[in-house]
């Protein structure tokens, strides 16, 4: 009773050094994450709160003005509206068509290599130098796309300049971006899923092509989508360059990187677009929550 | 309940080399038999055509003698259990062992989600085959796992999953591929009995693939030990153990190993060995040289050199194993000093009968117990010498017949 009294505070003594000990080694690290990863966040939020401007020789704290403004602005609200539309597009489309072409190229052995190239080099290619190219072939009078309806006795589109046909023109761009990664991916996904699968799934009269993909393939790759998903939505979100190129934002073609880049770099609003800039990260943040916490659950990890 | 199973000239090739060769067999209703030999024998590639996994270049499979060489793996009514067990990791083991019916019972608009709400007869059907999935959990005794999945199962519990899954469609074929392979020892001794005893209770057609000659030797009725794509031998285990028809069958089958020394045919068809003389008669020309074969338990270990067909030897280990002691020889064969093993009952007078392990001693071996094989590692007759030539014949037809 005597002794353990008092080898307790000897202990309680060691417990502390062995703290102090691994904070100091954890210290480094500790260090970078909040330089490299917290600071600059807090300095966003910071701002947002504030009309800096750049080359401004004043400062003031505005409170939530900037947010205030932000949800009456026809501008943003635009790029809110556009961002969620593309991303609705690009993200079921990028997702679909990637599973598709794999299982489409899985089954080759000679021609796979061939279409994994093909298929994978819009990945490699910028999209602002693609973008001279689809500015060609969707050209109102010069563009083959153009040319290719009329031979078939449609109308001219104007694609690019037509509000109602902007939109969808930039996600087909950025799916015929996405969907060559999303497909190496899913190419992974089906190579790692056991051939006795299939086969018990033939024994047990799985073995018919819906059957198969929906008892073996599906919740084998389920997930490879989950992170294809994730991934693309990402993508989606961020969208800029097209916008950038092809049309700069006019005919009512706002995104929300767009719109900040437009009132951080174009107008130097830096404390506006410091708030748009948290509303995009709050968007992020809550579109990858819902994946990770919604879908993870129904996911099986073997 | 079981069914006759016909393998019929079947050839397979892949790319360049063939990988079966023209293999026959015939499985009788109920039987189990083994497929049996090293890997790249061709064993599982055979299973595979049964199954109706792979197409056969030539031949046909028959079960129940009809002809199912155009049929889906489904409609064979087979049931396949394999060495990884294949169990669809997302679902529990309640519907693994479901799905087979509800494939079957169920059309594919009455399983999609959603729709499936639409079907009026779903409820029955699905009461149905839960009740079926209960009866075969509860005779393999995994009726509180229905509820896991196979990630939260052990390697026998998974087993037990996959066997329920082949058992409930009541099939009349199984065909296990090394089922046992991913057991640890002591458990795979015991599944080994579980399955012996579940063929006999259902009476199905068994075929096992295998390539531990002991899970052959033991399980099955009847033992086709496979090599390089053809059969070399079918037959009962003692049949393999004892009648070896080629010298691979002798060198697979049997633990530890038979022993195999060189021989050569002298003059009048005598065999011997080194410069001894075995008072054994072989049916090939004279100056031919064979492969002398004989198992562990046909050497006799002898203090007094005094017979002449002794051969001399050196104990180089003995290993005792409680009911059983292994010596290890090295047997002096004319000019090589060849590797053999002698299993000797431990319960013999250790003083006298074996001696310490680096003696030098004399062994002879049992005439009635040498497989001689010629340099094609074919089996030759032998007849054991001072026997007339007639009752040789009969011996040997007996033999042959049996």
């Amino acid at each position: 009773m005597t002794s353990a009294l008092n080898i307790q505070p000897a202990a309680a003594a060691r417990r502390r050094r062995i703290a102090a000990l691994g904070a100091l080694f954890a210290a480094p690290a500790a260090v970078l994450i909040v330089a490299i990863l917290v600071v600059p966040v807090c300095m966003l939020l910071a701002l947002s709160f504030t009309d800096y401007e750049i080359g401004a020789i004043a400062i003031r704290w505005v409170g939530t003005a900037n947010f205030e403004r932000a949800i009456t602005d026809p501008v943003f609200r635009r790029a809110i509206a556009n961002t969620l539309l593309y991303v609705a597009i690009v993200l079921p489309g990028g997702v679909a068509l990637g599973l598709l072409f794999a299982l489409l190229i899985h089954a080759r052995t000679r021609t796979r290599g061939f279409y994994e190239v093909v298929y994978f080099l819009p990945v490699t290619t910028t999209l602002i130098a693609m973008a001279a190219v689809w500015q060609f072939l969707l050209h109102p009078r010069l563009g083959p796309v153009n040319a290719a309806l009329k031979a078939l006795g449609f109308s001219e589109q104007a694609f690019i300049s037509d509000p109602k046909l902007l939109l969808p023109t930039l996600a087909a761009i950025g799916l015929w971006q996405v969907v060559g990664f999303n497909m190496v991916l899913f190419l992974a996904g089906l190579s790692a899923i056991p051939r006795d699968l299939y086969d018990a799934a033939a024994v047990d009269g799985a073995g018919g092509a819906v059957d198969r993909f929906l008892t073996v393939t599906w919740p084998m790759l389920a997930p490879t989508t989950l992170f294809v998903a994730v991934t693309t939505s990402i993508t989606a979100f961020k969208v800029f360059d097209t916008v950038a190129a092809l049309t700069q934002g006019k005919y009512g073609s706002e995104v929300l990187l767009y719109a900040i880049y437009l009132e951080g770099f174009q107008y130097f609003k830096m404390g506006y677009a410091a708030a748009l800039t948290v509303v995009f990260l709050a968007f992020m943040l809550a579109f990858s929550l819902v994946q990770a916490f919604q879908l993870d659950r129904r996911v099986h990890y073997s | 309940m079981g069914t006759r199973l016909q393998i019929e000239a079947i050839s397979k090739s892949f790319g360049a080399g063939p990988v079966l060769d023209d293999v026959s067999l015939d499985v009788a209703p109920g039987e189990f038999v083994s497929l049996v030999g090293s890997s790249g024998c061709g064993k599982s590639t055979l299973l595979r055509i049964i199954a109706g996994l792979e197409t056969q270049n030539s031949g046909s499979v028959r079960i129940g003698d009809v002809a199912v060489d155009h049929l889906g793996p489904r409609a064979r009514n087979i049931a396949m259990v394999f060495q990884s067990y294949a169990l669809y990791p997302h679902m529990t083991a309640f519907d693994n062992i479901a799905l087979p019916l509800v494939v079957g019972r169920l059309s594919l608009p009455e399983r999609l989600p959603l729709i499936r709400y639409l079907s009026p007869r779903r409820r029955r059907v699905e009461r149905r085959i839960t009740d079926d999935v209960k009866k075969v959990a509860a005779q393999l005794h995994i009726e509180p796992l229905l509820a896991r999945k196979p990630g939260q199962l052990s390697g026998g519990q998974r087993q037990r999953v996959a066997l329920a899954r082949a058992m409930v469609r009541q099939p009349s074929v199984f065909l296990m591929d090394e089922p046992l392979s991913n057991l640890d020892a002591q458990l795979r001794v015991h599944m080994r009995d579980e399955l012996v005893d579940l063929h006999k209770r259902l009476g199905a057609t068994f075929v096992y693939v295998t390539h531990d000659q002991v899970e052959a030797m033991t399980m099955s009725t009847r033992v086709a030990m496979m090599h390089q794509g053809r059969i070399a031998q079918v037959g009962r285990p003692q049949d393999l153990y004892e009648r070896p028809q080629t010298l691979d069958v002798a060198r697979f089958i049997g633990s530890p190993s038979i022993n195999v020394l060189p021989g050569r045919v002298g003059a009048g068809g005598q065999l011997s060995i080194g410069a001894r003389e075995i008072p054994v008669g072989v049916s090939l020309p004279s100056g031919s040289a064979v492969s002398v074969a004989f198992r562990p338990e046909a050497v006799r270990l002898n203090s007094a050199s005094g017979d002449s067909d002794a051969l001399t030897a050196r104990i180089r280990r003995l290993e005792h194993h409680g009911s059983e002691i292994l010596a290890y020889l090295d047997v002096m064969a004319g000019e090589s000093v060849e590797n053999a093993v002698a299993r000797l009952p431990s319960h013999v007078d250790s003083e006298s009968q074996v001696p310490t392990s680096g003696t030098e001693i004399s062994i002879s071996l049992d005439q009635s117990r040498l497989h001689v094989f010629d340099a094609e590692g074919r089996a030759v007759a032998t007849t054991p010498e001072g026997l007339s030539p007639p009752r040789i014949v009969a011996r040997q037809r007996a033999a042959a017949a049996s």
